[in-house]
């Protein structure tokens, strides 16, 4: 049963994650590796205000969400610099430089390797500290969010901006700007990734540099692309798929214990690439566009 | 001042930096996978010497031809124009991923060398005017790089025509695999190297790229010296601390995209 709540949680996490991930992709085929970079600087800062000044998780949610703006600012930046395939390389590059920087910030963890002792309380003494408690806080905030998004999604703002971002450079030549589309688009996504993480910060109630690795990263691709097609139930159901199969690979007996990990991340990363084979080839790019 | 091993360093970055080049100038993908070929064939030779061929190391060997050849192939074939840059950015970093975490699963996550002798000046100085010589000839000499940048500038047009470039693309993928193997034995002799390495070499020789901004290979070289002599001064007579070496590397190339991004991606124009 615990196993189960563990999946359902780690499952809802990661489709948060996943689904505004998608929704870059979406628009431009743009993977925007940014946005680990500020899911990684949320997670420290939350975990650091946490174990070093005890504020509690709705506190440091908005914290993170208030530091990670400059980021969003930067990522933004980029955007304006560089287009498609670049824009990607620039966030990967952007996204390594913020994993580096972990290792070297040693002296915020007390010279440890990671932030542990992340105290689970949501409000002032209001402590969660089983697991079923925290599904239904999970359960919570995805409600909210993914309705939020259904929503959102069938605004005129949200397709005006969809319309925009996609016509950058008709709109451009008619002397048009489309930066407060892409800034808004940008926030969006960091307030999603701050909300993603710190959740997975308060559930694991410790976080590394090697949390944010690029197995992270393989999981959300995965789920991105077997989820293209779907809305965001169909993303959910997908995660919930995709991370009972990482989860239960550890039970697997005729591999070594201490080799599970690589034969985990050998099983995904050959799923991400027949999958992004599949489906870049299937997909009329331009028609997409 | 180690004359050798500022050199030795140089060649070393310069072939990873030529690699790069080549990969992106002549196929226009962003191959984040080089790094992970250069070491993890490097892994298999080091454990064919030790250990001879077996089973394990030929299960790599087909595991590496498999990767480089067929992935390379597929992504050149299949795909053109932005599906290609944009696919091949995907799975290339997947590809180097899978390669990373396949060789920590047979062969464990220790270090490699082969032992031997230092590697004196004078063989340095041979090694470095060799490759130099024949890269000379095979980019500005031979009509052959001419070609190759003939037939992927007018790639869509050749095969609106129907005109066969397989023979080429065969060509190539060899001429970039040697590279690799050469480049993975002057590791194995001259230090000892880890699988995870391979994101260092690719960050370094995109740190190259950079400085190449004319888009001149020959100076690939002389940038690469400046890079070794600049890491020599900084983390080795100024004591700066080495965990601060990539972050610094990343630093700059992070600030350069923002800034100056035609740095970095200028070397896709070629000129016949």
């Amino acid at each position: 049963m615990q196993f189960i709540i563990h999946i359902i949680i780690f499952a809802l996490i990661f489709s948060i994650l996943s689904c505004w991930f998608r929704f870059f992709i979406k628009i431009k085929w743009n993977c925007d590796y940014s946005y680990i970079a500020i899911v990684m600087f949320s997670s420290y800062i939350s975990s650091i205000l946490n174990t070093k000044f005890w504020i509690s998780m709705l506190g440091t949610f908005w914290i993170s969400l208030l530091c990670t703006i400059p980021f969003a600012l930067l990522v933004f930046l980029l955007s304006k610099r560089l287009n498609d395939f670049y824009f990607s390389i620039g966030t990967l590059f952007f996204y390594i430089l913020i994993y580096q920087l972990a290792y070297n910030t040693e002296f915020l963890t007390n010279w440890a390797y990671g932030v542990s002792n992340i105290k689970r309380f949501l409000i002032w003494d209001f402590s969660i500290l089983w697991n079923e408690k925290y599904l239904i806080l999970m359960l919570i905030i995805s409600a909210i969010l993914f309705g939020w998004l259904y929503f959102f999604k069938k605004t005129s703002t949200y397709k005006n901006f969809i319309w925009r971002w996609e016509n950058e450079l008709s709109l451009k030549s008619l002397w048009i700007s489309s930066n407060k589309s892409k800034l808004l688009i940008i926030c969006l996504s960091a307030l999603l990734a701050t909300i993603a993480w710190s959740c997975y910060t308060f559930y694991y109630c410790y976080i590394s540099p090697s949390s944010f690795w690029f197995s992270t990263l393989i999981l959300i691709l995965t789920i991105v692309f077997l989820s293209y097609k779907y809305n965001e139930f169909g993303v959910v159901l997908v995660s919930v798929i995709i991370l009972a199969l990482y989860e239960g690979l550890r039970f697997i007996k005729f591999v070594d214990p201490g080799k599970i990990w690589y034969f985990r991340e050998i099983i995904f990363s050959l799923i991400v690439i027949i999958v992004a084979f599949v489906i870049f080839k299937k997909i009329n790019f331009w028609r997409e566009q | 001042m180690d004359i050798s091993y500022i050199l030795l360093n140089t060649i070393i970055y310069w072939c990873c930096t030529l690699i790069l080049v080549d990969v992106f100038s002549y196929w226009k993908i962003f191959s984040f996978a080089i790094g992970s070929y250069l070491m993890f064939s490097a892994y298999i030779i080091f454990n064919c010497v030790k250990y001879w061929v077996n089973i394990l190391n030929i299960s790599a060997i087909i595991v590496l031809l498999v990767s480089f050849f067929l992935i390379n192939y597929l992504l050149i074939n299949k795909f053109f124009g932005k599906k290609r840059e944009h696919v091949s950015l995907i799975v290339t970093l997947w590809v180097s991923l899978f390669l990373d975490n396949f060789c920590n699963y047979i062969y464990w996550w220790h270090s490699v060398s082969l032992p031997s002798e230092k590697l004196n000046l004078i063989t340095l100085f041979a090694l470095f005017i060799i490759i130099f010589l024949v890269l000379f000839y095979f980019h500005k000499v031979s009509f052959f790089s001419k070609i190759l940048s003939a037939i992927w500038e007018n790639e869509r047009l050749i095969c609106g025509l129907w005109i066969r470039k397989n023979r080429i693309i065969w060509i190539l993928f060899w001429i970039v695999f040697v590279l690799i193997v050469l480049l993975w034995y002057i590791l194995l002799i001259t230090s000892s190297i880890k699988m995870q390495s391979w994101l260092f070499y690719l960050i370094k020789g995109m740190w190259i790229m950079i400085l190449v901004w004319l888009a001149k290979k020959e100076r690939i070289f002389l940038w690469a010296l400046v890079y070794v002599l600049l890491e020599y001064l900084l983390f080795n007579k100024l004591w700066w601390s080495i965990a601060y070496k990539e972050t610094v590397v990343l630093l700059c190339i992070v600030l350069v995209l923002l800034f100056k991004p035609e740095w970095l991606f200028s070397l896709i124009k070629r000129k016949i």
